[in-house]
């Protein structure tokens, strides 16, 4: 009796854990494939309590480039390429240069240390069959995510953030999606080479890393990732000298400046309140320091 | 901690004004306490109505509506004697209809023909929507047990805008999850600086 127990804990086991393989290789296709298949689509982001609609265009590769253009509410696109990304609204046009980072945020063997991860169901999305990918946080540091992606071809078909009482704090979801099998390519060369293990000048929320490191006259940008979630730390003078906390929040992104003397920490993520306020809090007081 | 303590420290946090060690207690308390949050949700929503964010339907509202309806009910009087209930019917729905258009009208943020109204679709005119409206397929439980959770209003901030603008810039190129990264980037509400200039072509293009 104790033995036929014992067998099923361990057959038990080791099904939950192939679940938990079977959902960190769906998330490394996924990954990949954004940089491997070519697709166009209409996707659907709710937040706030109202949804927008927005068409996405994707094209990797060599001479590749990537469109989005909102097809409800204020009329804003962005256009990406190898060198600049654009972002136009009516009267108004900015252009930034494009970053591409050598170092990637989605890292399947950490991922696995901030979030239990598991195969969870499979539900129709835009037509086709996703596998529902849970990636469910494992403190309060992060918030948990649900993931749909598409077994055939890797391809991401839907995402929600969910917050800390279960609550969906956005969602992206396609509702139509064309994968273009001609345009297929290999990935972009990367442009910004970001490699190796790099030491944070701030001691950083569990579970995370600095993946890249940018430096604009005085101001550095820290990017940060726990595998999954990413933080942007923006460390930077002021010529006013304040001693300040400001938060903010476009959908489920929540922004923590804290200014202490002349020196300014911004933290901006898809993490809690908290996570954010901290991280600034911190990285304040050591530039200060 | 008493209650008016706690919302004292929770107002003085709004202000940015509250001590980093005090900020960060009430941060976390945040996460965990219900109420608390709903209250600070409360509040940045008030805050922004009160600075004429476009939270809130405009003041003469019922107004339009009531002379909406009174200008239908004008129009319909004749025939009723005719076929009553037939033009009683219709005119409800027209009603209804002249009301959803109103509606609608407010949370358009493009042509609207009172300039007072607000430029983007808030939630005191739009339902919140469910992803069961959209598709009866897709369904969220069991990770979420509430399909749409509506947090304050989006705050506008001419200084932090181009953060925020960035963030979703190196997500969408370094994130996990690639090009949906960039949606937010793209459907978030505009700067004030790009509703200004909106609300000043229209009002050139009237």
């Amino acid at each position: 009796m104790l033995a036929s127990l014992r067998l099923g804990m361990v057959l038990l086991g080791c099904a939950l854990s192939a679940s938990a393989q079977d959902a960190l290789d769906l998330l490394a296709a996924a990954r990949q494939a954004q940089s491997a298949r070519a697709f166009e689509g209409v996707v659907v982001f709710m937040h706030d309590g109202r949804f927008d609609a927005v068409r996405v265009v994707h094209r990797p590769g060599e001479g590749g480039y990537q469109q989005i253009a909102s097809l409800s509410g204020m009329p804003r696109a962005l256009f990406r390429d190898a060198r600049e990304t654009r972002i136009e609204a009516p009267g108004r046009a900015q252009r930034l240069p494009s970053l591409v980072f050598a170092a990637n945020t989605f890292d399947a063997s950490r991922v696995g240390q901030s979030y239990e991860v598991r195969d969870a169901s499979r539900e129709r999305i835009a037509g086709f069959d996703a596998r529902v990918v849970d990636a469910v946080a494992r403190d309060d540091v992060r918030h948990s995510q649900r993931l749909w992606i598409n077994p055939d071809n890797g391809l991401l078909l839907g995402v929600a953030l969910i917050g800390p009482r279960r609550e969906t704090l956005q969602q992206v979801m396609f509702t139509s999606m064309v994968v273009d099998a001609r345009r297929d390519g290999a990935a972009a060369s990367p442009l910004v080479e970001t490699p190796g293990e790099k030491v944070a000048p701030v001691a950083l929320p569990a579970g995370f890393r600095l993946i890249a490191e940018r430096v604009d006259g005085t101001r550095r940008s820290l990017v940060l990732s726990d595998g999954l979630a990413m933080i942007t730390l923006y460390l930077e003078p002021r010529a006013e000298s304040l001693d300040r906390l400001t938060t903010l929040r476009r959908s489920a992104t929540q922004l923590a400046s804290r200014q202490f003397g002349r020196q300014r920490a911004v933290a901006v993520g898809e993490v809690p309140l908290a996570t954010a306020v901290d991280l600034a809090n911190r990285a304040a007081q050591a530039l200060n320091d | 901690m008493s209650d008016d303590s706690v919302r004292e420290q929770l107002s003085t946090l709004m202000d940015g004004e509250l001590a980093p060690d005090s900020a960060r207690f009430l941060s976390k308390r945040l996460g965990n306490d219900p109420d608390l949050a709903g209250t600070w949700e409360r509040w940045h929503c008030l805050r922004d109505s009160l600075r004429q964010q476009g939270t809130l339907a405009p003041a003469d509202f019922c107004a339009k509506v009531r002379e909406a309806i009174d200008a239908e009910d004008g129009a319909m009087a004749p025939p009723v004697r005719a076929s009553g209930r037939f033009w009683r019917g219709l005119a409800g729905g027209a009603i209804a209809a002249g009301v959803a258009v109103f509606a609608l009208m407010l949370g358009s943020p493009v042509g609207l023909p009172d300039s007072t109204a607000p430029a983007m679709a808030t939630l005191a005119n739009v339902a919140p929507v469910t992803t069961s409206d959209l598709t009866p397929n897709w369904r969220l439980s069991p990770v979420s047990d509430r399909q749409s959770f509506v947090l304050a209003q989006p705050q506008l901030n001419d200084e932090f805008d181009r953060y925020f603008v960035e963030h979703g810039l190196a997500n969408g190129s370094a994130g996990a999850l690639g090009i949906v990264s960039y949606v937010p980037v793209v459907a978030s509400p505009a700067t004030r600086a790009e509703t200004a200039q909106s609300e000043s072509s229209g009002n050139v293009s009237r």
